[in-house]
């Protein structure tokens, strides 16, 4: 789920940079620090949206560099256990398959993939349902429920399940143009 | 690298989001595409050289892909019309990217709304789904 969260980040500038460009460069430096990094606790930072306010920097005893306590808006990505999330399937083999939402990477079990669907590893490996009306494969959509994630200081891994009513293919992998 | 233990255990099926997200701003795929591409824009116009790094990149294909309002006039009736049904943020989100077509398939889904709002009230949930539903890609 996205969310649009106020942060607060110590940003520090170095004596270079106070001039009348200073707010631009500490925008830019933000940015720079933060944007596309993940951490367990915010999620991914897609991107800084608004600065509300950088206060007066405190010069650092010992440096001449000044640290300024600023806050921002910005865009996140944060995965949560038991939510339900689209996503494109990226790669099947055997043990199941992984598929990106975003900058999130999820990995289904086959033992979360329903019983009549049997890995099929002719040209395109994919997981072939019964009837073969269903084909689970690279580039098609797929709707899961994460059933565990993950998260250490700077990762997100996401584990799902689609042996669920409701859930799996809801849209196919675009056919091959032969 | 040392793992994070979440403060309580979180649990999207019954909106135990943690201490950060309980309160926060929860935005469906369609906002948070328009929220990107404004971002874009505003940095376009400022350097025209601009290009979004690989993550921002991805994420707004992904965004795009699976957005439900094609407008930003829709996004907000979605919105209206789940925040009048008493959804809570993140369930609104969750309505808004899902598109669940019945009470029944929105319960499965997103299992905090099986609660004392909706439990013997299928009917009011069932409305509000065929109002948000007329604002598919529009």
């Amino acid at each position: 789920m996205f969310f649009h969260l106020q942060l607060e980040r110590e940003i520090e500038l170095q004596p270079k940079h106070f001039g009348p460009r200073l707010a631009e460069i500490l925008h830019k430096k933000l940015r720079t620090e933060i944007e596309g990094t993940c951490s367990g606790r915010y999620g991914f930072i897609i991107a800084v949206t608004d600065i509300l306010n950088t206060g007066k920097g405190t010069i650092r005893d010992g440096t001449g560099s000044a640290t300024f306590k600023v806050q921002y808006m910005c865009l996140v990505f944060r995965p949560f256990r038991g939510e339900v999330i689209d996503c494109v399937v990226s790669s099947v083999n055997k043990v199941g398959f992984f598929a990106d939402a975003g900058p999130l990477q999820l990995f289904v079990s086959n033992h979360l993939i329903p019983d009549d669907f049997d890995f099929v590893s002719t040209d395109e490996p994919a997981f072939v349902s019964a009837d073969e009306e269903v084909r689970v494969q690279a580039g098609a959509e797929v709707r899961m429920r994460i059933v565990g994630t993950r998260m250490d200081a700077t990762e997100i891994f996401c584990v799902g399940t689609i042996k669920e009513n409701y859930l799996g293919v809801i849209n196919p992998a675009a056919a091959a143009v032969g | 690298m040392t793992e994070q233990q979440p403060e309580e255990e979180e649990n999207a099926a019954e909106l135990k989001l943690g201490s950060v997200f309980h309160n926060a701003t929860a935005l469906s795929n369609s906002e948070a595409a328009m929220l990107m591409n404004i971002v874009l824009e505003t940095r376009k116009q400022e350097e025209a050289a601009y290009v979004p790094n690989p993550v921002m990149q991805k994420t707004l294909e992904y965004a795009e892909r699976f957005s439900t309002a094609r407008t930003r006039a829709a996004a907000i009736s979605m919105k209206q019309v789940l925040v009048d049904a008493e959804l809570m943020e993140f369930e609104i989100g969750c309505v808004a990217n899902l598109m669940p077509e019945n009470a029944e398939e929105a319960k499965f889904l997103i299992p905090s709304l099986d609660d004392a709002r909706f439990a013997n009230n299928d009917e009011a949930l069932d409305t509000a789904l065929s109002n948000v539903a007329l604002y598919k890609d529009t």
